[in-house]
């Protein structure tokens, strides 16, 4: 051992004494505080570290984090708005989440279903969202629902919850859920979207309401009703009003609504062209509404008296006659003659995709046409009308036979047919 | 002059989200939409939509009027997500 070692090994042992000095001298002035207080019945250590940076916001603290972890929380649908929800939500440490949803996860739902994987596609929605959820965290208890919410199983499964998520697709399930909530006294985080727009609303809050019934008593005709499917949505959008309902519902949990400072209230996100956040204020409960004032009970719905899908109406795509259509394979042998192909998708999706030489006029445009010259085509050939799946085509046929007193024919099943039994190749979206 | 704002479904049926008009009350709002649109989309906002007045839910059953620069918004219901 060189000089300059012992020198060095000199000095370490001088700053160890001096350490071991001071710890000695703040013990024996009773210095050290005993701040670690043994109430981790609550929480695991893991779980402090977990919530920490949640916890310590004031809106949120310990408590409302001890409230988080008592609570159980039912989402119904797993799809646009049920995924990013169920992201924060597990993340944010609820007791126990329950997941109802009957769907597969499909290719076309992975740009906005943002926790399914391309290796899920096929298994339930459901147990996706739970393998995920365990994942991320394991604190959290998940159950899964693999079937469809119907007037038979919602109040069995809403007994068992405090609060419920809609992020469902059809207004069938919307005012079932609204009904069964208002009547098993939880409230409603309720969200949509479409295209580039979304709405978010609380329902039922303290058995106070509003209900969905309130803001829409009678619900939309049918052929109104636009779906994701059809209509399109923009990820981000959808994913917002996902994440925005896992907000309300952390507020709702934590108790930052009272009975005092909670407004009824429905918000507007919009994406385009600024985006932007409206919000509107609803007075509360309407005098007539028939789930509000009890018209509507437990024994009713599970009666199975009020037929919801009735009460919501289904489109009536019966309305051509045999002879006013042709299947995909009769059209498949006239390909090459003299004709004209109307395909009557709105231009977007035309862009997408189309048969060659096909004419494009979307439906809605089609019907405000009042006069033959301003078709744009040859109306004394052969008229073929084509959609995607052969629902449109056959309203833009019913339309020009009866104004114009043409024969078109639609073609059964449209071009998701064309790409089924005639051209594999022909891309379906 | 009040400004009509469109959301969602509403905005299929007028092309445009917003427009200003000159009307003092709910049925003249339900009338402009029946000339202006269609019949259809006046039976659609009176029947199934929710409409504000000032960021505020009126009653339709009620005859509301409006006052000049009221900013009137028609919510139809999204069910999608």
């Amino acid at each position: 051992m060189g000089q300059e070692d012992i020198k060095n090994e000199l000095e370490k042992l001088r700053l160890e004494n001096e350490r071991l000095r001071k710890e000695l001298a703040s013990k024996d002035s009773n210095q050290i505080n005993e701040t670690y207080t043994p109430n981790s019945s609550d929480f695991t250590l893991d779980e402090y570290k977990r919530y920490g940076r949640q916890m310590i916001v004031p809106q949120v603290t310990i408590e409302g984090q001890k409230k988080l972890k008592n609570a159980k929380v039912l989402v119904i649908g797993a799809g646009g708005l049920g995924c990013p929800a169920l992201l924060y939500l597990g993340g944010a440490g609820i007791g126990k989440i329950g997941i109802v949803d009957d769907d597969t996860v499909d290719i076309s739902n992975l740009h906005r279903q943002v926790l399914h994987t391309t290796d899920k596609v096929g298994e339930f929605k459901c147990e996706s969202a739970k393998s995920y959820i365990n994942k991320l965290n394991p604190h959290v208890e998940v159950q899964t629902y693999p079937f469809r919410l119907s007037t038979c199983n919602a109040f069995e499964i809403f007994e068992q919850y405090d609060l419920v998520l809609d992020c469902t697709d059809s207004p069938y399930s919307r005012y079932l859920i609204s009904d069964v909530a208002t009547i098993t006294k939880i409230p409603v985080v309720s969200g949509s979207g479409l295209k580039t727009e979304g709405q978010l609303s609380i329902l039922n809050f303290e058995n106070k309401g509003p209900c969905y019934r309130c803001f829409y008593p009678k619900p939309p005709p049918p052929n109104s009703v636009t779906s994701c499917k059809d209509g399109g949505v923009i990820g981000p959008v959808i994913g917002l009003m996902g994440v925005m309902m896992a907000l309300e519902t952390i507020k709702v949990i934590v108790g930052s609504y009272s009975d005092g400072n909670f407004k009824p209230f429905l918000s507007i996100y919009s994406g385009y062209e600024q985006q932007s956040i409206k919000t509107f204020k609803m007075r509360g409960r309407k005098a007539d509404c028939l789930t509000c004032s009890g018209q509507i009970t437990k024994e009713i719905i599970t009666k199975g008296d009020i037929n919801y899908a009735e009460f919501c109406g289904v489109v009536n795509y019966n309305v051509l006659k045999p002879e006013e259509r042709i299947s995909i394979e009769e059209y498949h042998k006239l390909v090459e003659s003299d004709h004209v192909l109307l395909d009557v998708r709105p231009p977007e999706h035309f862009q997408i995709i189309h048969l060659p030489n096909s004419v494009n006029i979307p439906l809605d445009r089609l019907k405000r046409i009042e006069s033959l010259e301003n078709l744009g085509f040859d109306s004394t050939k052969n008229i073929y009308t084509i959609c995607r799946f052969g629902n449109d085509s056959q309203y833009a046929s019913r339309y020009l036979n009866d104004t114009f007193d043409l024969k078109t024919k639609d073609i059964s099943g449209g071009l998701f047919q064309w790409s089924n039994k005639i051209d594999p190749k022909f891309p379906t979206y | 002059m009040v400004t009509i704002e469109y959301f969602g479904p509403s905005k299929d049926f007028t092309n445009k989200s917003i427009e200003s008009i000159q009307i003092t009350s709910l049925l003249q709002l339900y009338e402009y939409l029946e000339i202006q649109y269609t019949k259809e989309f006046s039976e659609y906002v009176k029947e199934n939509c929710g409409i504000t007045v000032d960021y505020e839910y009126i009653d339709k059953e009620l005859g509301v009027e409006f006052n000049e620069g009221d900013e009137i918004c028609i919510i139809p219901p999204v069910s999608s997500g």
